[in-house]
């Protein structure tokens, strides 16, 4: 898909300049890229904030060690990067097994399992997605998928006309369907 | 219909599952005879199917970007042997070295919400702590804060912290530091206003080993910032892998 290789030329573009030894504005492009969806990641895997946290930095720290061994014909940078944090998270997991630790939530996903693997980080994808979308068109699709509510108690929560809920949940599942598509994931 | 057009019914609510039963049965009667919207619902179902799987929204915590970056920074400084620099650039070690996460105490106290909330921390402090300089490197920065730590028994430490154009650099010396029982270290800590051993408001900088005559000459990485977390202080910590300060502080910098 040509939208989706041109994301990923950039990415990779971006990674050649950090494997360079520049760890400012491009290691910056990648956090952007991926910052938000690393942290969930972490939320997800470890089931707490410092400890995503510190996945988060020590993945990216691990990156720019790694980066001039990344080769594009094996994979994309989003999978060359979730793969250092999926070992930065068991190494996390490890860590954590031999001390006392409170999670404030627990962890759902076991980053040592592929499926689980895949799984959350297309649930991240798909939010990132979503977070992608205009907020009006964001809002009226979570208010929809998160509380079930109806086209007409929508129009009644926003106070906006029932025909503007119909016009703005349409364009924004089409919103959504082009931000998965930059994506690869439709 | 045009793609660009609304669908003649609600294809949206019939795609997410949140129409009532005979509103379903209405859209589905639709598209037995409108080839468009049959179009438009295989064209948005797979979105729509996505969207079901979308991980809850998580809030960034504040400033994970500036800490990542400079975590990054500061590892890339720490490699090459020399002190963080302005200039963002930096050459790897030919062989990357694998430095797997260990289990600092820098890096536990992140986990303790007292002792962590929000704060701005260095990830890479943990790599540089304890690392034993032969003095004399000048580095450049700006300075933040020169304080003189004492302790009951007379002891005396120093601590320089610059601020370099990637976080700060911490000069720290001791002189006749108590040696302590094997396991055990000192850790040197930034302290924050209403700091109590019962809820302590404090980061710290690293941990280090005195010479045999209780000498010091340490460099530490760290992100914080002397403005919000203004005194110094240094405890002897067990090696018992609990991030929290154990006891009553042996050195300690005047109140600002």
């Amino acid at each position: 898909m040509e939208v989706t290789a041109s994301v990923s030329g950039e990415q990779v573009a971006l990674l050649r300049r950090v494997a360079d030894g520049d760890v400012g504005e491009p290691l910056a492009g990648l956090y952007r890229l991926y910052g938000s969806r690393l942290f969930g990641f972490g939320m997800r895997l470890l089931g707490d904030r410092g400890m995503a946290e510190e996945m988060v930095q020590e993945t990216f720290v691990r990156l720019w060690r790694s980066a001039p061994r990344y080769d594009p014909d094996k994979g994309t940078v989003k999978t060359f990067i979730f793969t250092i944090a999926r070992r930065v998270s068991v190494d996390l997991l490890r860590r954590s097994a031999s001390r006392p630790l409170v999670p404030s939530e627990e962890p759902i996903a076991d980053p040592t399992a592929s499926q689980d693997f895949d799984a959350v980080v297309l649930s991240l994808d798909v939010r990132d997605a979503i977070e992608a979308l205009s907020a009006k068109h964001r809002t009226v699709l979570e208010l929809i998928l998160d509380e079930d509510l109806s086209q007409h108690d929508i129009s009644e929560r926003l106070s906006i006309p029932v025909g503007t809920v119909k016009t703005r949940s349409y364009y924004g599942m089409r919103a959504l369907r082009l931000e998965l598509e930059e994506r690869g994931l439709v | 219909m045009s793609a660009r057009e609304l669908p003649h019914v609600d294809l949206v609510s019939y795609l997410l599952g949140g129409m009532e039963d005979h509103e379903q049965a209405g859209v589905e009667r639709h598209l037995h005879g409108c080839p468009a919207c049959v179009a438009e619902v295989a064209e948005l179902r797979p979105a729509a199917r996505l969207l079901g799987r979308a991980a809850p929204a998580v809030a960034l915590p504040a400033g994970l970007e500036q800490r990542t970056l400079e975590a990054v920074a500061a590892a890339a400084s720490q490699e090459n042997g020399r002190a963080p620099g302005a200039k963002a650039r930096f050459e790897r070690p030919a062989e990357p070295a694998h430095r797997a996460v260990q289990p600092s105490r820098r890096r536990l106290a992140w986990r303790r919400p007292a002792l962590a909330t929000g704060l701005a921390v260095a990830l890479a402090a943990a790599a540089v702590a304890g690392s034993q300089l032969g003095g004399g490197d000048e580095l450049p920065g700006s300075l933040e804060l020169d304080a003189t730590l004492t302790g009951r028994g007379g002891q005396t430490a120093s601590a320089v912290v610059q601020k370099t154009g990637i976080g700060r650099v911490i000069d720290f010396r001791t002189e006749a530091l108590p040696i302590l029982p094997k396991g055990e270290y000192y850790e040197l800590w930034f302290v924050g206003p209403g700091d109590r051993p019962a809820n302590p408001n404090r980061i710290s900088a690293g941990t280090f080993h005195p010479d045999e005559d209780g000498r010091s000459n340490v460099r530490f990485a760290a992100a914080v910032d002397p403005a919000q977390y203004p005194r110094l202080a240094v405890t002897a910590e067990p090696g018992d892998g609990d991030p929290a300060p154990s006891g009553l502080d042996i050195l300690r910098s005047p109140k600002p």
